[in-house]
Parts: C-alpha cells; sequence; structure tokens
C-alpha cells in the first residue's frame, strides 16, 4: 500500500482517466495505463460506427393499434377511419404515416403476430423476454441478453451496454444486475452521476478506503452480494468519469438534426438512442412518450397526437442512420405488448388483442420493404405463418450476429436457449 | 411425503416436462415414484395438469384427439382463438405426447405394482390410441408432425371419500381445520413453542444443523430495521450491548411494537403494497397512510382494516381508507378485483380475467367476475367544491356507491369471445342487493371473517416474509393449490393463532420475532447448501436470511447515520413530504389500467449513483450537516481507534473486528499522509479522511441489508 501511495503522489495532478480507472478495481493492485487514453478512446469511437452491431427498440406502451398502422383493413368493418397510402416497399401503411412510408425501402412489417398474452404486465413480459411469465425464474429483457452478449466483449465501451431511455423495459433477470437497464429520463439527465463537488482525487480515495472494508465483506461468507457489489460499483463509477456521458445529450445536436426527427419530445429521444448506438452501447430501448392503451377514442388520438409523432421521429431516425451508414449494423424494432381488437367498441376505442398483430422491423442487414404474414380481411385471425416474439428476436439475434443456439443458465441451473427457441424469420433474413 | 421428497419429486418432474431431464433424473424420479404410492400419484397428477395446461394452450385439444371438423374451424365460427397455421399447436402434441409417454414409461414399470397394491388407484389408467409409448424415440427426434402419436390419459377420478387425496397437491393450500387440537394458540408462550418446534423437526428431519445465535450487536440492528424501518443510533446500540438482563431481547420486542416508529413503519409498508409508491394515481396517498398509521398504532384487527379499506366511502382528502379503491377502480374495477385477491389473499386472479386460471383448474374466469360483480355499484364521482378559504371551485374524487336492489351484474368474454355474466358471489355464498347495504359491504363481511381462512393464511404468510426474507411459498403473493408451502402445518398453526387472538397484528409479529429461528445468525452453518431459497430452493429457516434494505429503510437508515433524532423521521408534513420527494426517482407508474409500476432501486447502476452522489449521503458525510460525523470528528479526546470504532458503529450498528481495525487503520493513515503531503492542514487531513472512511461504511454492501 505504501508504494502504491508514493507512486500516486506522482502521478495525480497529471492523471489520465485509464489510470484513475485501474485504481477504481476496489483496493485492487494497479498498474500504470496507456498515458493518450483519451485519444485512443475517440480512435476506438470512429471504429465502433463502421462495424458494432446495435439495436433501437422503440416501445409502444399500452399496446398500439397496429391495425390502424401497418396493417389496415379497408372495406371491413373493423376498417376504421384511415385509408391506406403507398410506401417504397411493397405494401401500404397508414394515411397518417406518410415520411415513414418514404423509409420504407428500408423497413418491414411483419403482419403475422399471434401472442397469446394479452395483459399489459404478462405482454411486457412475454413480447420483451419471448417467455411467458413463470414463477419459478425470472426471464432476462432481450436487451440484457444482447447487453450480456454483446457489452461485455465492448471493452471500450464505459457507459451501460442496455440503456432505457424514459424508464420501462424489464428486469436482467438470471443475468444479473450488471446487464440491468440503465434507466434514463426522456432530457438525458443522469441523477447524481456529475461529478461537480468532487474530485477524482477524492473518489479514488473514497474508493481505495471502500476496497479495504468490502475486502473484509467479500471474504466473509455471505458470497455474492459483495461481487455483485463490487461490479455494480465499478460499473457507475466508470460511468461518473467517463467522456462517453456527451452521448446522452441530445441537445448538442445541430438544429438540423432534430429537424430531421421532428423537433419533438420522441424525436429527441431517438437522436439519443442513436447517439449511444455511435459510442457502442449494443441495446438501447425508447418508451414512446403517451400511451397506446386506447380503449376510448382511438382514431382522433392517432391522428392528432401519436401518429404524426411517431411518423416524423422514425422516419427521422432511418434517414440519419442511413446518411451515417449506421443502418446496416443498426436494427429498429418498433412495437409495444400487443395489438388491439379488430372490432371497434362502443366508446370508438379498440381493446387488447393478442391474436393477430403487426409489428415494424429493419435495419441492421434485414430485409426491407416487405409485408411478412397476412391476416383475414376483418384483421381477426393470421391466415399465413404466424410469429412469437422469440421470432422476431430470433430475427434480431441473427442481425446482431448472436447464435441462436446461445444457451444461458438460470440461478437454479436450469439451461435455457436465448430467445424460447424462436426462429429467424426467412423473409427478412433472406 | 416428507418436504423435501416432494420438492425434489417437483423439480424433476419440470425437468421432464420442459425436455431437459437427464438419465440420472430419470432414474432417480423413477426411484422416487416406485418408492411411495403417495409420490405416484403426486407425479401423475402433476403431469395430468401439464397436458391440460399445453392442451388449453394449443387451442382446446383442437385438432388433436378431436377430429378435424371441429367447429372452430368452420364458417360459422364468429371468432377463431388462434391462428391456423401456429407453431403452437404442431409443438403443443409433442409436449402432450412426451408428457403421455412419460406417464407410460412409469405405468409400464409400475403396472405390476399396480395390480398388487391395496387398489390405492380405484382404477387403473386406461390408455388410447398410442403408437409409441417409448419416451426416448419420441422426445429425441423432436418430429413436430407426428400427430398420429396423440394419446389420451384417463386418469381415475378423485373421489372425495378418498382419504390419501387431501394429501396431494392441494393439502397444503388449505390448511386443515384443527391441525393442531393440542396447542393454546392464544397462550404467547405456547406460540412461539410450537413454531419452534415445527422448524426444529425439520431441521432434525433433513440433518441441518441450525446457525448459531445472532450477536448482540447484528440482532439489536436487526430488530430495528425490521420493526422500526431503520437502524439503531449509536446510543441504541450500545444500551443493548450494556444490558445484561436475560430478557433484553424480549423487552426491545415489545418496546419496539409499542412505538410510534413501528406504527408508522408498517403503515408506510401497506402503503406501498396497496396503492405502491408512485404520486402519479389521483389519490391522497398521505390520508391513506395517516389511516393505516392510526390502525397499526392501535392495533386494530386486522379484518377491521380490511373491512374497512373495502367498505369506505368519501373523498381521497378526506377519508383515508377510500383512496385504496380510489386508487384501483379504473378500467371496470379490474384492478381493483386483482389487487384485493393479490394483497390480502396473497392470490394471483389477474390472468383468470380472461381464461380459466391455467394451472388451478377450479379457479375459473367466474371467480374473478364474480368478485368484480361486486364492485359494480360502486363509483368514483368528481365533484367540484368551493374552498372556504379561497372562494376556488376544487375538483374532488368522491367514492361512493350507487345502492338499488336491482342488481348490475359483472359482465365478460369467454375467451371464445362469448358473452357471460356474473353475478356477485364469494366464499360459497351468493349475495343478493338490499336497499340500504351497498353489495361491497356485503362483500367484506364475507370477506374479513373467518368465513375467509385466506384472508388469515395470506396476513400470516406476508407478515412471515417481511421479517424472514422468505415466505412459506415461492413467492409470497402466489398462493393456491398449485404452490407448495414449505411448512404447511405451521401456517396453519400460525393461522389458527392469528384467527383464535382476533387477528392481532402485533401479537402475531411478537411470537415471529421472539421464536428461536429469528434468533439467528445470518451466517450459515457448513451444511447451508440444504438452506438456500436464495437459489430457489426450499426456505428452512435455520439461519437468517439477508434481506436488501427497502427504498424506506435505506432513507431512514441514512438519516440515523447523519444524526437526525429519530422523532423527526416519524413527523408528518415535512419529513413526510421529503421522503415521498425522494422515493419518486426510483418509480415509475406505468401507463397502463392494471396500476403496476416500475423500479430502478434493484442495486442498478441509478441505485448505486445514489449512494455515491446522492444527498443523503453527502449530508450524511457533511461535517456541517451530519451530527453524528462532527461529534466523533471533533472530539479532541477521541483517539484514531475511538474514531474508527465509533463511525463502523454508526453505520453498521457493530465494532470492527481486529483485522478490520487493522486494515482501516492503515488505509486512513495513508490518506491522511497523502493529505499533509499536499500542503492540507493536519487537522483537516484527519477530519477529511474521516469523512472518506464514513463515505465508505455507508457505501459498503453490509450497510444496505439487513441480516
Amino acid at each position: 500500500m505504501s508504494q502504491q501511495t508514493r507512486k500516486d503522489r506522482t502521478t495525480h495532478a497529471g492523471m489520465t482517466r485509464r489510470h484513475f480507472m485501474n485504481h477504481l478495481a476496489l483496493g485492487g493492485a494497479s498498474t500504470l495505463g496507456a498515458a493518450h487514453f483519451l485519444s485512443t478512446l475517440e480512435a476506438n469511437a470512429a471504429q465502433v460506427q463502421k462495424n458494432q452491431k446495435s439495436c433501437i427498440l422503440v416501445w409502444l406502451q399500452g399496446g398500439a393499434p397496429t391495425i390502424d398502422m401497418w396493417d389496415l383493413k379497408p372495406g371491413s368493418k373493423n376498417g376504421g377511419e384511415f385509408q391506406p397510402i403507398s410506401t417504397r416497399g411493397d405494401f401500404e401503411i397508414c394515411e397518417h404515416l406518410p415520411e415513414i412510408a418514404k423509409e420504407m425501402d428500408s423497413m418491414s412489417v411483419v403482419r403475422s403476430l399471434s401472442t397469446r398474452e394479452a395483459d399489459h404486465e404478462r405482454g411486457r413480459y412475454y413480447m420483451h423476454t419471448s417467455f411467458v411469465p413463470n414463477p419459478t425464474v425470472v426471464h432476462p429483457t432481450f436487451g440484457s441478453v444482447v447487453s450480456y452478449e454483446l457489452g461485455s466483449k465492448r471493452k471500450e465501451l464505459e457507459i451501460p451496454s442496455f440503456v432505457s431511455i424514459g424508464g420501462g423495459s424489464m428486469s436482467p433477470g438470471f443475468l444479473g444486475m450488471t446487464h440491468a437497464p440503465f434507466v434514463v429520463d426522456r432530457r438525458g439527465q443522469i441523477q447524481n452521476a456529475g461529478m461537480d463537488g468532487m474530485d477524482q482525487q477524492r473518489l479514488r480515495q473514497r474508493l481505495q478506503m471502500l476496497g479495504t472494508i468490502e475486502d473484509g465483506f467479500i471474504r466473509s461468507e455471505r458470497g455474492d452480494i459483495g461481487q455483485a457489489h463490487k461490479d455494480v460499483y465499478t460499473k457507475a463509477v466508470n460511468l461518473m468519469t467517463s467522456e462517453q456521458m456527451r452521448a446522452f445529450k441530445a441537445d448538442d445536436e445541430p438544429a438540423e438534426v432534430r429537424e430531421m426527427y421532428g423537433s419533438h419530445e420522441f424525436g429527441n429521444t431517438l437522436i439519443m438512442a442513436r447517439r449511444l448506438v455511435q459510442t457502442g452501447v449494443p441495446f438501447v430501448e425508447v418508451q414512446f412518450p403517451g400511451g397506446w392503451d386506447l380503449h376510448n377514442d382511438v382514431f382522433n388520438t392517432l391522428r392528432t397526437q401519436r401518429l404524426p409523432m411517431l411518423d416524423t421521429g422514425l422516419a427521422g431516425l432511418v434517414r440519419d442512420l442511413k446518411q451515417r451508414g449506421m443502418l446496416d449494423d443498426t436494427c429498429i424494432v418498433v412495437m409495444g405488448e400487443f395489438g388491439r381488437t379488430p372490432r371497434i367498441n362502443q366508446n370508438v376505442g379498440r381493446d387488447h388483442w393478442a391474436t393477430s398483430w403487426s409489428a415494424l422491423i429493419g435495419g441492421g442487414g434485414l430485409a426491407g420493404g416487405r409485408a411478412i404474414g397476412e391476416t383475414d380481411a376483418d384483421g381477426l385471425r393470421v391466415i399465413s405463418e404466424s410469429y412469437l416474439p422469440g421470432d422476431l428476436w430470433a430475427t434480431v439475434a441473427h442481425a446482431l450476429r448472436i447464435p441462436l443456439d446461445t444457451v444461458h443458465t438460470s440461478k437454479r441451473g436450469r439451461p435455457m436457449k436465448i430467445v424460447n427457441g424462436g426462429q429467424p424469420i426467412q423473409g427478412l433474413i433472406g | 411425503m416428507r418436504t423435501h421428497t416432494r420438492h425434489e419429486l417437483l423439480k424433476l418432474t419440470e425437468a421432464v416436462i420442459e425436455d431437459y431431464a437427464t438419465q440420472e433424473d430419470y432414474a432417480r424420479l423413477e426411484a422416487i415414484v416406485l418408492s411411495d404410492p403417495e409420490c405416484l400419484e403426486f407425479y401423475l397428477k402433476h403431469l395430468e395438469l401439464h397436458g391440460n395446461l399445453y392442451w388449453d394452450a394449443a387451442g382446446r385439444g383442437h385438432s388433436l384427439s378431436i377430429p378435424e371438423s371441429d367447429g372452430m374451424e368452420t364458417e360459422s365460427s364468429p371468432k377463431a382463438v388462434f391462428p391456423q397455421k401456429d407453431r403452437r399447436r404442431a409443438w403443443a402434441p409433442r409436449r402432450i405426447s412426451t408428457i403421455a409417454a412419460s406417464v407410460l414409461t412409469l405405468l409400464a414399470v409400475t403396472g405390476i405394482w399396480l395390480r398388487i397394491s391395496d387398489n390405492r388407484l380405484a382404477d387403473p389408467p386406461v390408455l388410447v390410441e398410442t403408437d409409441d409409448p417409448r419416451l426416448e424415440e419420441t422426445t429425441s427426434n423432436g418430429n413436430d408432425s407426428s400427430e398420429d402419436s396423440i394419446v389420451e390419459v384417463h386418469l381415475p377420478e378423485r373421489s372425495p371419500s378418498q382419504p390419501q387425496d387431501e394429501t396431494l397437491v392441494n393439502n397444503s393450500h388449505q390448511p386443515q381445520d384443527q391441525p393442531q387440537a393440542e396447542v393454546n394458540f392464544t397462550d404467547d408462550q405456547a406460540v412461539v413453542e410450537f413454531i419452534n418446534h415445527q422448524l426444529a423437526s425439520t431441521w432434525n428431519d433433513l440433518g441441518i444443523d441450525p446457525a448459531p445465535q445472532a450477536s448482540d450487536e447484528d440482532w439489536v440492528r436487526r430488530i430495528f430495521v425490521d420493526l422500526a424501518g431503520r437502524i439503531p443510533t449509536p446510543a441504541e446500540v450500545k444500551s443493548f450491548l450494556s444490558n445484561s438482563s436475560p430478557d433484553k431481547r424480549t423487552d426491545l420486542v415489545d418496546s419496539l411494537l409499542a412505538s410510534r416508529e413501528f406504527s408508522y413503519n408498517f403503515a408506510s409498508v401497506w402503503t406501498n403494497l396497496l396503492v405502491g409508491r408512485s404520486r402519479e394515481r389521483e389519490i391522497d396517498r398521505e390520508e391513506l397512510f395517516a389511516y393505516l398509521e392510526r390502525q397499526f398504532g392501535e392495533n386494530r384487527a386486522w379484518t377491521q382494516t380490511v373491512h374497512e379499506l373495502l367498505t369506505a366511502t368519501g373523498s381521497a382528502e378526506e377519508s383515508g381508507p377510500a383512496n385504496y379503491l380510489l386508487a384501483h377502480l379504473n378500467n371496470e374495477a379490474v384492478p381493483a378485483t386483482a389487487i384485493t385477491a393479490r394483497i390480502f389473499l396473497c392470490e394471483q386472479l389477474q390472468c383468470t380475467q380472461c381464461h380459466r386460471h391455467p394451472i388451478v383448474s377450479e379457479w375459473g374466469q367466474n371467480r374473478f367476475w364474480e368478485i368484480n360483480a361486486f364492485f359494480q355499484q360502486t363509483e368514483v364521482r368528481n365533484t367540484l367544491i368551493t374552498d372556504q378559504k379561497s372562494g376556488e371551485k376544487i375538483r374532488k374524487r368522491v367514492l361512493t356507491d350507487e345502492i338499488s336492489p336491482e342488481v348490475e351484474p359483472a359482465y365478460y368474454e369467454s375467451l371464445q369471445g362469448v358473452m357471460q355474466v356474473a353475478y356477485p358471489r364469494f366464499a360459497g355464498e351468493d349475495v343478493t342487493p338490499e336497499e340500504s347495504v351497498s353489495l361491497r359491504a356485503r362483500f367484506a363481511n364475507l370477506f374479513a371473517s373467518e368465513q375467509n381462512p385466506q384472508l388469515a393464511v395470506a396476513f400470516v404468510n406476508r407478515t412471515w416474509q417481511q421479517l424472514f426474507g422468505f415466505a412459506f411459498t415461492q413467492e409470497v403473493d402466489d398462493m393456491g393449490p398449485h404452490s407448495d408451502v414449505s411448512h404447511p402445518e405451521l401456517l396453519s398453526g400460525l393461522r389458527q393463532a392469528f384467527e383464535e387472538t382476533g387477528y392481532d397484528v402485533r401479537r402475531l409479529m411478537r411470537w415471529i420475532c421472539l421464536s428461536d429461528a429469528y434468533q439467528l445468525s445470518s451466517t450459515a452453518s457448513e451444511d447451508s447448501n440444504l438452506d438456500e431459497p436464495e437459489a430457489g430452493g426450499i426456505p428452512y429457516f435455520s439461519r437468517m436470511y439477508t434481506k436488501p434494505f427497502s427504498a424506506e429503510q435505506l432513507f431512514n437508515s441514512l438519516m440515523i447515520a447523519a444524526g437526525v433524532p429519530s422523532e423527526e423521521l416519524t413527523s408528518r408534513g415535512d419529513a413526510f413530504e421529503k421522503r415521498e420527494n425522494w422515493l419518486q426517482q426510483f418509480f415509475i407508474a406505468m401507463d397502463n389500467e392494471e396500476n403496476s409500476e416500475s423500479t430502478t432501486f434493484d442495486g442498478s447502476i441509478t441505485h448505486t449513483l445514489m449512494m455515491i452522489n446522492g444527498d443523503l449521503v453527502q449530508q450524511a458525510t457533511d461535517l456541517n450537516q451530519s451530527r453524528v460525523l462532527r461529534d466523533i470528528v471533533v472530539d479532541p479526546k477521541k483517539s484514531e481507534t475511538d474514531r474508527i470504532n465509533e463511525l463502523c458503529l454508526a453505520a453498521l450498528s457493530r465494532y470492527p473486528t481486529e483485522p478490520e481495525l487493522e486494515a482501516i487503520r492503515k488505509t486512513l493513515r495513508n490518506q491522511i499522509r497523502l493529505r499533509t503531503s499536499q500542503n492540507i492542514p493536519a487537522k483537516v487531513a484527519v477530519g477529511e479522511s474521516l469523512r472518506d472512511l464514513y463515505w465508505a461504511f455507508l457505501n459498503s454492501s453490509e450497510f444496505s441489508v439487513n441480516r
């Protein structure tokens, strides 16, 4: 320890970040790191943009009426008020989504989801994890799977490898808290992450002290509490001191970029998502601002509020990724926990419906411009091959190059296939 | 069947069903099943259950044993439940055949035994239409198209007259009426001994050595966190350690149970259970809290509290208990129905809103809607009331009933899309409306009484879980015929004791806190691998399990660590407001009609950043704001060792061990030297280094857990 201290004393003034980080290994031994770490980091970041795979999930909380968005039924009593328009893909979508229609050569629609969970909590769980809820095990949300598989390999990534913007998402389950979604609000403000009022030396000293105390605790019999604690502290401190925190600042983008995304709350969160992906974060979940649980007045709400925002925001994201050459490495999935009833209820709303509904998916090298699967003329049932959440996520896993035979082991030692044995949707990967 | 056998059997059966059983698993399963007729019956029953479940999931057996011309496929069918070419359907038969084949394999082996046994199974199982009963072939080739290998398995009907039936799947859920007639459950000492005896006999059976007694240091912290919701102050720890009375633990339990902090703490626990922590619902959370604090403070019978919560009327601001239903009456009272069952009965009914419970076949959709029907007269009225002072109109939400002798039933759709009607019915009683009494009041009369024993069972299970960290069931609020109870007799006895003492909440807690198991250390003995509920095993309570602090416990404990007097923590107004605001950063209300919320107070990075850098930790480690820290640092008479000892005591309620003291002293001195070498005056260097030490104690993994 005393030798350590002497070394510190000579270098602390001009201490580099890597050097600092080495000391944070909570009381562990340290070695001197590269002097020009920050410039190395910039070089790495440039690399990141080129070939790292990632996924952005746009979550339509409450369950969106996909029959009014991606799979219209003109002529049916269930058809509702909207008319279809053509797109750059080989299918039609809702007239109130004109901007994204222009980008449909890059995106596809899966119209034959048939998932059996029509309760919000269960549906949220099922669509995030590919598994139906089971009291004996908590399955990881797919973002945690990606964090586990890809995030841990990205050594240059100092911020969490799974970010959830605007709350929500689900548990990392048996993959552990280091793969939990890092929840930030829509403005990208992260409470308690600032370093103001504390200099790095001070933080380092505190952590050294903590290391001294923890060593005693970890050695005692209470096992993995100590290890988990150490891991999450390392991650938290990584984040506090990282230059990569700039990724959360969507406001730093020039005005023309923000305009491209519609200059609204949703657009700004998508800009943040793109910045995070650019920094190397492999999975970002964005909660759409505004619920989709439209039991009442569905058409007015869609026409005046939800659809215009969704349309401009998503179109901005696809265009921006394309212009930056990132679209082929970035998967985009747009869905909620289920669709909504084809039948229009007495309150001009639609209720929960998991039997036949749609999701938007594209990027990451997946085929664009296609409508996969089919529902009948009234939207009541799937009349082609139907798909489960596991199939959607298997398609994403394929795009992210995560092998489908990857097996994780639950806390009780039970092996589980990722995406519950789902298979990639052939029409999207061919 | 012993509990551990049952557990092992369940695990193995699950492995077979989920298709991951190894050869050894099969061998072991066979050995268990053949060793005991009860196990055999349990196993068969379980497989039948799963068979039905998959059958249902596959579209109620469509295209399996039913001919192709099933009505669901015809033109006239109003709604298709499942699409035609669904993988599930192909998948289900395979599962069914796996399960059926598992039954067959075992039956083949046990066939002879069955015949010579004393007619325990009245009729041998009848098997129809089977091609190949060989298990391995059917499962390992994963052939989806083998529709013709479908088998039907008819298990013997269980007749209620057969006594062995009582020991099957649902024995544990419905405790027998008079299981321990010899125990006097109104005698406190007898109940404590009963708990001790029940737990110890399992330890003996399994050869588990219970952990040693917890040290006084560990125990005093434990009881304060559990009952008062905060760590003890250094003075409280010292006073307990220096007390030599043999009854000191009993005395402390009694004094804490009688304290203001106890009622405040449990009011806070139950407010969270009833309406969540997020403040986005249009209710007056503080009024509900104040009501519950009174109930716990006056130790009202649990039935009374539940009755009042279910029957209260009035506005959010004027009627505390009305806030429970004001929060959940939305969406046709679906949340009110599901949450009432989950919170008060520890039963998960929400899925039966749309379909029969997948595992518990007797929980049909009607059961959900029959409870829901009791809320049909109840409504939330938005009324404009003129404020006396300002003269402004204020909108108030008022809970009221439209009492009428005309019953308005609950309507719901079955999975097949058929409209159904449910009339109010609970605990086997059909309730018809009356002129003057609201339906929910009639419901409360049935619900909050001995006619509903599950109310007491659930409260005991919850309380046990609050104090031990684990309940008698794997999930505290998922009881039912499908979920195993680790100690059925103990649960049943405590239920009886709770009922016989008039649903006395404090007495129940007192029995548990004075039990031998509650006195044990959280440090496991060597054979602790038998008792690891953390890893999914059955809890045997042969040691104390470590419980992470709740957000409220952490808030209160950080305040105590900063030297805030404990009386201030239970004062209402500003202190309440401060805590509520602080909690908001961790809880997000979900934008859906189930009124759920999500949290980042779960050991996540967000949680950790708050510990590293948050305002409460800053306050506790600031010499000007933290009385505890200032007293220790400023007093010139204190030695270095005194200071380390006292900082440790203030944060962890214990003194450091010799090796810890040694290690801390070394790091502390290094840091002081580093500071003085930077021309920081010695006095400041010492103070700042002690601040860092206190920060480290508060951030240690030991601080945020109750052990």
